[in-house]
């Protein structure tokens, strides 16, 4: 059996170095289209990975166990910045500058998305919390519903359901 | 099958989670169903329109940026310092309480000493009717 005891300090700091490189661009690419702020999905992932030291009891390498336990923070803390963000909003919107002005992101000049991609990305922000949780998970990260399961504690069955229904609404919105 | 529950587990079907049996039992459906065929059609439409979404790497940034990246391995390896970091505005309000409390129990102590007693001086206590003449 290996305890934390049996990494040393300094194993421990390249084990925990190893699985930032692991899963930092796959959590900020999953936070920032939850949150659409890409300061705040950086603050969520470096929290998340915090929280790992913290809470982590394991050896500290990449499994399935631990990347569903950092989408899993990552998600809560991300569903945490949009409720104070909603907050915020709500209590400056008498305020002219808080109206920011939507500034089309410069993708490069070769890169093109395609009319119904634009529109189904649309379309998805519009879908609940959890929905968009598990199409993201789903189509954009190609989980399967047994990973998606461990990271949302939902079935197997109901993530299969919620994701049927999901893609119902974004099929009627993209016609 | 019918078509209802064909097209309850299309998307399962699309995206590889059904089992060999099932998916074979879908496929055989769609090739005899227009109107089955017709829904997949659209599912697979909007599936595709995801996944090209999905290529949108704009304003999702790669890494961790220097700033965090060094606050995550500071907490690595200073976790109080990082605690401290991380709850800034927790721990500058309890300061600046414990600073306010500190001040008042300091002026508080300071008027008392200003007001005391000094030792060594009997506190003169008239007693009526023991001297003849009282002050009036
Ligand atoms: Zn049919």
């Amino acid at each position: 059996m290996s305890t934390p005891a049996a990494q040393s300090k300094s194993d421990r700091v390249a084990a925990f170095e190893a699985v930032v490189a692991a899963y930092e661009s796959a959590l900020l690419r999953y936070v920032a289209r939850i949150v659409h702020d890409e300061s705040a999905a950086q603050d969520v992932v470096q929290d998340t990975f915090i929280r790992l030291l913290g809470s982590w009891k394991d050896r500290l390498e990449p499994s399935p166990r631990l990347s569903g336990w950092l989408y899993r923070v990552a998600h809560n803390r991300a569903v945490d910045w949009l409720r104070k963000e909603s907050r915020r909003r709500l209590l400056h919107r008498n305020q002219a500058q808080e109206r920011r002005l939507y500034v089309p992101p410069d993708r490069g000049p070769e890169f093109a998305l395609s009319d119904a991609a634009v529109r189904a990305a649309e379309a998805l922000k519009g879908l609940s919390l959890r929905e968009q949780q598990l199409v993201i998970l789903k189509v954009y990260e190609e989980k399967s519903y047994r990973e998606i399961s461990e990271i949302t504690g939902l079935s197997v069955g109901n993530v299969g359901y919620i994701l049927h229904h999901a893609m119902k609404k974004l099929a009627r919105a993209c016609r | 099958m019918k078509c209802d529950e064909i097209q309850d587990i299309l998307f399962d079907y699309m995206t590889r989670e059904l089992g060999p049996a099932q998916s074979e039992l879908v496929r055989e459906h769609l090739r005899k169903c227009d109107r089955c065929r017709a829904a997949a059609a659209e599912l697979q439409a909007t599936l595709a329109a995801l996944r090209d979404a999905a290529r949108d790497r704009a304003g999702i940034p790669e890494h961790l940026s220097e700033k965090r990246r060094r606050r995550v391995r500071r907490a690595l390896v200073h976790p109080v310092i990082a605690w401290l970091e991380r709850h800034h505005a927790a721990v500058s309000i309890g300061v600046a309480v414990l600073v306010i409390l500190i001040v008042f129990v300091y002026s508080r102590a300071k008027t008392a000493w200003s007001y005391r007693v000094p030792p060594g001086i009997p506190v003169k206590v008239l007693e009526r009717g023991t001297e003849g003449s009282r002050d009036e």
